[in-house]
């Protein structure tokens, strides 16, 4: 074809039709709208989406309070890259794997707080953190550990200042807030319903969302819901970034709007110091119900993909700096008397940490909770926490508990 | 701006347009000059550091000049002083630290530069038309910002009679077209192609582990061979494309760089495909007089045929040492040099044992081609490995699996060439044999509207959609 395309540069050129001068854009509109319709179509029939019905489980509706767990409610479904998956809440609407109320006795409880990272989003219930960290803190303390889970979607920072009672009520014996940049991001403000994700309810047709996108949304809104929506789109996103270098996807990455990749930045933007401004006042919030409670509250930041990717290759362009808004988070927690489980500097042992990621979604997958409970537990008897300490445990415990 | 970046056409577009606002040969001149000064100042982002490039470009000037008053006994000790100061810029690894410029300066382009001004220096022993160009014509061809870069290597007459032409080329809607059309393929090559084909290698780089299973180590061996040279011919031939397309819309014709190089059914016919304007310089400016001093040294019939072979391993050597600075594109050269002459000796070989008329029917036989194309594919999938990567990355590839292995593998890439390049042949055969008034439907520009429309769409998704940056053009660091 080329041959053909070049040899019109050197013969003398013959006239185009009229009519051309029309059909010719035409063809190329028709052509992008069937070939874009019709991948889309074939994708969405050959490779599952998220089918998982949120709302049979979850109530989003509160933005203030962050999603909540409808009592006794199950959701099933497959979720994209991630398979099937179930979330079973317990009688008190948390994913904790274990029905609410008192502890076992003798048992040490540990609540976990947070948002989805934490609840465990696109990952089976048994290769949580909530389910890992257990078992690997007894095995290694002789104790018997309790860890219950009260992580749930969209409860950021100003929804678990507001909520924390709750996690107070659960009667831990330590609370461990699980954070990610995603956190401090959300550390700021309620989100404004426009601005979040909205569950896409199934019964409703594309057709019908569209026509209602057309006539509520800017251009510039639909293009960028059309982005998110699209599963085809998806598959490129979630297929090139789990199989290109790293370095190509940290340089993508670093590509992204402020909001999204100003966290890495060795300094951080007026809005993100706002974040972090808005954070900290949370998080002295949440420091003081958990010291009035006397409970010890413990926090560990989880590294984004491309945050651990930059900790692990030990290579970062100039102007970024993965451990600068773990330091922040470490001083503005530190500074209110809770216990900072620094995991980050561990990432620079792990071989392809990208690979502990759902690569499109962001959010840690099974093997990413796995290597976060195995860190997590040798923090956490490491001396950070002196009740788990290993040390400071009896040895005969210890093999009495294996 | 970077090359064959959405913004590098953007700016060729509007450089074009401008161009074409007359069709005088001193606007158009004018207009390609300040594209080239912008697009080399936006490249550098600092006039300083283009500074040892512009010190080159004197250099090779004055050169000229020289050859113009003192003759063609000049050309010998000009040539010399360029290439040497070309080697002290590019730093080459043999040179000594002490004397390394060790400031940063840019450098994208000298190669190019250094080929453009040599064709100039040594042809005007011969052509005293090129001694007298003057200053503005030497700076226009030398720092052209559609072959600054990567090339491809025009030849300065073919520059002049496009570019100081009184009756510049025709460019109607259909050309216009065709080039358009040229641009959204080489965006195509560079931004999706490209792409996927790096992140497959990466992906098979990142497999190749020893814990693994030994099937899984081979066929990642496997992908990391054949996948290479399909990534860099997409990427180069790409931004090729790209730029011979704006050229030709400021009514200039650069040379092609590529014919379907996947398609030589030799190595010799593979580098009469691939990187053409290169290999068509060094034939001339290193193979033929080498060829005639080393006659004139021997004139034995008998021996003429092998003092072509050496030749063509000198010319690929160097084709392949042009390459980088280090050993290993030594012995990139080596290889390319080393395949050349066998293939030559091959030829001779099977001519003289066959018979010339038997050795064409051979060569004229499916399977043989077939078996050749496979080879060719195979063996600079091969010779790749000495230009992507190190001799450590070398000697951990050794680690992974043995030498017998690697054979193995080679094998199978011969094997798997051969088949999946005849199928391609024989489709594309087929495909342009639907013919509608003699001409196949596929060329069609209604059938290329679809094909550039489809292409255009996967560049956007990637570009603007997805947000991802294409690989750098390899050839840009020559």
């Amino acid at each position: 074809m080329q041959d053909t395309a070049d040899s019109i540069n050197h013969a003398k050129e013959a006239r185009l039709p009229r009519r051309d001068w029309i059909v010719l854009p035409m063809i190329g509109l028709l052509t992008v709208c069937i070939v874009s319709v019709s991948t889309e179509l074939i994708v969405r029939r050959l490779v599952p989406g998220n089918d998982l019905d949120i709302p049979k489980c979850i109530d989003e509706s509160n933005r203030t309070l962050g999603g909540r767990g409808i009592p006794n409610s199950v959701c099933k479904g497959k979720v994209f890259a991630g398979g099937s998956i179930e979330y079973r809440m317990n009688s008190c609407g948390h994913r904790a794997g274990m029905e609410c109320g008192a502890k076992a006795p003798e048992s040490y409880r540990i609540v976990i707080a947070g948002a989805s990272t934490a609840m465990g989003d696109r990952v089976p219930f048994e290769k949580t953190i909530a389910a890992q960290l257990p078992v690997e803190l007894t095995h290694k303390t002789g104790r018997r550990i309790e860890l219950y889970n009260e992580g749930m979607l969209l409860v950021f920072p100003p929804a678990l200042d507001l909520r924390f009672n709750e996690v107070l009520a659960a009667k831990p014996d330590l609370i461990l807030w699980v954070l990610t940049p995603y956190d401090v991001l959300k550390g700021t403000t309620i989100p404004e319903p426009s601005k979040i994700e909205q569950r896409i309810d199934p019964s409703i047709t594309p057709w019908s969302r569209l026509k209602h996108d057309f006539s509520t949304k800017s251009v510039g809104e639909i293009t960028r819901d059309l982005q998110e929506r699209s599963r085809a789109l998806l598959l490129i996103r979630n297929t090139l970034y789990a199989h290109e270098g790293s370095d190509r996807y940290v340089a993508t990455f670093l590509m992204n709007a402020d909001d999204t990749a100003g966290f890495l930045k060795s300094k951080l933007s007026a809005n993100w110091q706002q974040h972090l401004k808005d954070f900290a006042g949370h998080a002295a919030s949440i420091a003081a119900q958990a010291r009035d409670a006397n409970v010890p509250l413990a926090a560990v930041f989880v590294p984004d993909r491309a945050q651990a990717i930059m900790i692990s290759d030990n290579v970062w362009p100039a102007g970024y700096d993965p451990y600068k808004l773990d330091g922040e988070v470490r001083t503005i927690l530190s500074s209110h008397g809770a216990t900072y489980i620094d995991i980050l500097p561990k990432f620079r042992n792990l071989i392809r940490p990208e690979e502990l990621y759902f690569p499109a979604d962001g959010h840690p997958d099974a093997g990413g909770h796995a290597i976060l409970s195995e860190l997590l537990a040798g923090e956490l008897t490491g001396g950070s926490v002196p009740a788990l300490t290993v040390a400071a445990q009896p040895l005969k415990e210890m093999e009495q508990g294996r | 701006m970077d090359t064959a970046s959405f913004q590098f056409v953007l700016f060729g577009l509007a450089v074009a347009l401008v161009s074409n606002f007359s069709r005088s040969r001193l606007w158009r001149s004018a207009v390609l000059m300040a594209a080239s000064i912008i697009f080399l100042v936006l490249l550098a982002h600092s006039l300083i550091l283009v500074f040892p490039l512009i010190c080159f470009l004197l250099l090779g000037y004055v050169g000229l000049l020289l050859i113009r008053r003192c003759g063609a006994r000049s050309i010998g000790w000009t040539i010399l002083a360029l290439l040497s100061v070309y080697v002290w810029l590019k730093k080459y690894s043999f040179l000594p630290e002490g004397i390394i410029l060790h400031s940063p300066y840019f450098t994208i382009g000298l190669s190019y530069i250094l080929f453009r001004v040599l064709h100039l220096l040594i042809d005007s022993g011969d052509d005293k038309s090129k001694t007298g160009i003057n200053f503005g014509a030497y700076l226009l061809y030398t720092l052209n910002f559609t072959t600054l870069v990567s090339g491809p290597i025009q030849r300065y007459e073919e520059f002049a009679r496009d570019q100081f032409s009184l009756d510049p080329l025709p460019l109607g809607p259909q050309v216009i077209g065709a080039q358009l059309e040229r641009i959204v393929r080489g965006l195509f090559k560079v931004n999706v192609l490209a792409l996927l084909l790096h992140a497959a290698q990466d992906d098979a780089l990142a497999r190749s582990i020893p814990s693994f299973h030994l099937s899984l180590r081979l066929f990642s061996i496997f992908n990391i061979f054949i996948i290479y040279p399909l990534f860099l011919y997409s990427n180069f031939s790409g931004y090729i494309d790209i730029v011979i397309a704006l050229a030709r819309l400021m009514r200039v014709r650069l040379p092609e760089n590529f014919n379907r190089p996947f398609s030589a059914s030799s190595f010799l016919d593979f580098w009469n495909r691939w990187h053409i304007t290169l290999s068509t310089w060094l034939k001339t400016y290193v193979y033929n007089p080498l060829l005639i001093a080393l006659m004139r040294w021997n004139s034995s019939p008998a021996l003429e045929p092998l003092l072509g072979v050496l030749c063509f391993f000198v010319t690929f050597f160097l084709v392949g040492v042009w390459h980088g600075r280090t050993s290993e594109f030594i012995f990139f050269g080596v290889l390319q040099g080393g395949g050349v002459a066998v293939n030559k000796l091959w030829q001779l070989g099977l001519a003289r044992g066959l018979g010339r008329k038997q050795y064409k029917t051979l060569a004229a036989n499916p399977v043989y081609i077939a078996l050749g194309r496979g080879l060719t594919f195979s063996w600079f999938a091969f010779t790749l490995l000495w230009f992507w990567s190190s001799w450590i990355q070398i000697g951990k590839l050794l680690h992974i699996i043995s030498i017998t292995q690697l054979l193995v593998v080679w094998l199978f890439i011969w094997f798997c060439a051969a088949v999946v390049l005849s199928l391609w042949e024989f489709l594309r055969s087929a495909l342009l044999s639907i013919k509608v008034d003699g001409n196949p439907v596929l060329t069609h520009r209604y059938a290329r509207m679809i094909y550039a429309s489809v292409l255009g769409l996967a560049v956007f998704v990637f570009v603007f959609l997805l947000n991802q940056p294409a690989p750098d053009i390899v050839y840009k660091t020559f």
